[in-house]
């Protein structure tokens, strides 16, 4: 484990987190258990804390892990490397992007692509290791039906999906 | 760099402070609220707000900080940019490092664990959402499918096809998109 090479992975996911933090979660998450920087336990563990704090999931998760391992200087390198890339990308557009001729609409709906094959490796990379347990699906599931049938916040399910979670794992 | 500049970029810092500490709900939840407050403080009207947005939807990066520093470098230059994405970053900051230090000693608590466990169930659940939302907003084709199905594989089988996998999605995508 060392703190440059940590760093190095958010800086590089930083370029591709297009469309919302949760897109570059399958990823990192593969990447950081893969580097030994953490177990699978603990990956489920940070992602439901960055989750119930308030921010951005992604820069939530890069506070988080730098934190954990490298304390306050972790943290710090973490967050600034992770959001190097949209600064970067920001000067650019502002530097040279009259010269770039793009189709908005076409380049939004490719972009869309790219996320959907993100977000759909990020859903099956957090819920494969869960695959035998059919409590956690039934907790999802429940949250699922909440957050479309009723509407209620995300927030509010999430305490509720923990409270249940107590219930069924550790008291019954 | 003139005074009045600088005045407007820590107004700036001082609105996107609130706004970062005050929503609940990750950077989508950020962002109506920055418009409402753009327009509410005369920054820009509805549709300059919005051009700029899809700016930011087009970059990589948290949403809620790419909105902010673009919002900021319109209404004060450079100093609006650094101090915007400052003030977007620094809440979520502390309170992940407050959260990280006091939750430590109680990690290994099988109450706790198990309560992080039916969080991450609703996470999934989330994503989910995610998910469905990106795809109800395309418009499907042969080829879209196939990209995406393809890419999944792909990354699923080995992750250092990701800068393969997202140069040939983006280029596929954009020139056969229609």
């Amino acid at each position: 484990m060392n703190l440059i090479k940590l760093v190095l992975i958010f800086l590089k996911l930083g370029f591709l987190s297009f469309g919302g933090g949760w897109a570059v979660v399958g990823i990192l998450r593969q990447e950081l258990i893969s580097a030994g920087f953490l177990s699978q336990t603990e990956f489920t563990e940070m992602v439901s804390i960055a989750q119930m704090t308030p921010g951005p999931i992604a820069l939530n998760l890069a506070t988080y892990i730098g934190y954990k391992y490298f304390g306050f200087l972790g943290a710090f390198l973490n967050t600034f490397f992770f959001l190097l890339a949209p600064v970067i990308m920001v000067v650019a557009i502002f530097s040279f992007g009259k010269r770039i001729k793009v189709n908005p609409n076409k380049l939004s709906q490719a972009l869309m692509g790219f996320t959907t094959i993100m977000v759909l490796v990020t859903l099956i990379s957090l819920a494969s290791p869960r695959f035998g347990d059919p409590l956690f699906f039934l907790i999802a599931m429940l949250v699922l039906f909440g957050l479309n049938r009723f509407r209620i916040h995300p927030l509010v399910l999430m305490f509720a999906a923990g409270f249940t979670g107590v219930l069924l794992y550790a008291v019954w | 760099m003139n005074k009045s500049v600088w005045k407007r970029a820590w107004k700036v810092f001082g609105v996107f402070l609130k706004v970062s500490s005050l929503t609940l709900g990750g950077g989508y939840a950020m962002v109506p609220i920055m418009q409402w407050e753009a327009e509410r403080l005369g920054w820009m009207k509805k549709e300059e707000f919005l051009s700029l947005l899809s700016v930011a939807q087009s970059i990589p990066g948290p949403i809620a900080f790419n909105t902010a520093i673009i919002v900021g470098k319109r209404v004060a230059g450079v100093p609006g940019a650094v101090l915007s994405g400052v003030a977007i970053t620094l809440p979520p900051f502390v309170a992940i490092v407050a959260v990280a230090s006091l939750l430590k000693p109680f990690l290994n608590n099988v109450y706790v664990r198990a309560f992080l466990l039916g969080v991450y169930a609703a996470v999934v659940a989330l994503v989910f959402n995610v998910l469905l939302g990106l795809i109800k907003k395309q418009r499907w084709t042969m080829l879209r499918l196939m990209v995406i199905g393809v890419g999944v594989v792909l990354l699923l089988i080995n992750r250092n096809t990701l800068y393969a996998v997202f140069a040939a999605s983006i280029w596929l995508l954009y020139a056969w998109g229609e």
